[in-house]
């Protein structure tokens, strides 16, 4: 069976990059930036620090693609280096602002759900980003809401799908925490987003 | 018997397929007994799926960021 043509420009596209070929760079972010840039952002949730977040992850494609063996998908690889870059600089930035670490933030002791997320209000995303289609503008404003553990873990595992290792080794948190959680986090998305869900049809894709 | 109450309890791992068999048949009962239960599992699922599916989809990236990448890859590489 013949490779789909997305697959055969990102065979091409990884040989280049390990040929040292920079203009491959300026293609990839044609080809896979606007999704890198939807990760970056829902990291850092503004457009200046989700740039500084491609620019690194840019770095890291760059430095680490020698050991890019073709195992997982390509795109699957770039996001989840964008996903990491995002990942460091809010760690980053926690050590900037002095505060606590991010595995430490918010108790999990407290099964309590969290605040009811406000997308009634549909208040503006953080910059004026081009966005098409309700549920996902409401999935990301919803997401947009999380407190940054929640929206951590959310991000890594559901949208990422690291698995839960992975996750517990990213965080630091114990597998126990991890689950708690996520599942209190998926509740108030739930929550959030049930007007949408209700006679949806979901189609795995 | 589970009742409505383990629901949420057990659901993270009912959902992702780390519960011990026993206790996955005997949730598997009680969601074939409780139509309230089973659209919350629906739900839930569907909020995990939408999740993925839409959180970082569709993202344009804005102009000005586009130009300054691009100045960032002529400058750095």
């Amino acid at each position: 069976m013949s490779k789909p043509d997305t697959q055969i420009d990102d065979v091409q596209l990884v040989a280049r990059l390990k040929q040292r070929d920079k203009s491959a760079l300026e293609e990839l972010v044609h080809v896979h930036g606007a999704k890198m840039y939807g990760v970056a952002l829902q990291f850092m949730r503004n457009e200046s620090d989700a740039r500084e977040v491609m620019q690194d992850a840019l770095v890291s494609i760059w430095n680490k693609i020698g050991s890019f063996e073709g195992k997982s998908a390509f795109t699957s690889w770039i996001y989840r280096v964008t996903a990491n870059a995002g990942l460091m600089a809010l760690r980053k930035k926690k050590r900037r602002e002095n505060d606590i670490s991010l595995d430490a933030v918010g108790s999990d002791d407290d099964d309590a759900p969290l605040p009811a997320l406000q997308l009634s209000d549909k208040r503006p995303l953080p910059d004026k980003v081009a966005m098409t289609g309700e549920l996902g503008e409401q999935v990301r404003a919803a997401i947009d809401q999380l407190p940054e553990p929640y929206r951590v873990a959310v991000l890594l595992r559901d949208v990422e799908e690291l698995p839960m290792a992975e996750v517990m080794q990213e965080t630091g948190l114990s597998e126990p925490a991890l689950k708690s959680r996520l599942h209190r986090a998926r509740l108030a998305l739930r929550e959030a987003l049930l007007p949408y869900l209700n006679g949806q049809d979901i189609q795995k894709s | 018997m589970l009742g409505c109450c383990d629901v949420e309890r057990l659901l993270f791992d009912y959902v992702q397929g780390t519960l011990e068999p026993e206790v996955k048949h005997r949730l598997d009962d009680h969601f074939r007994d409780c139509p309230p239960c089973i659209e919350f599992l629906r739900t839930y699922r569907q909020t995990i799926d939408v999740t993925r599916r839409f959180c970082c989809n569709r993202v344009e990236i804005p102009p000005t960021v586009r130009t300054k990448l691009e100045e960032f890859i002529h400058a750095e590489f």
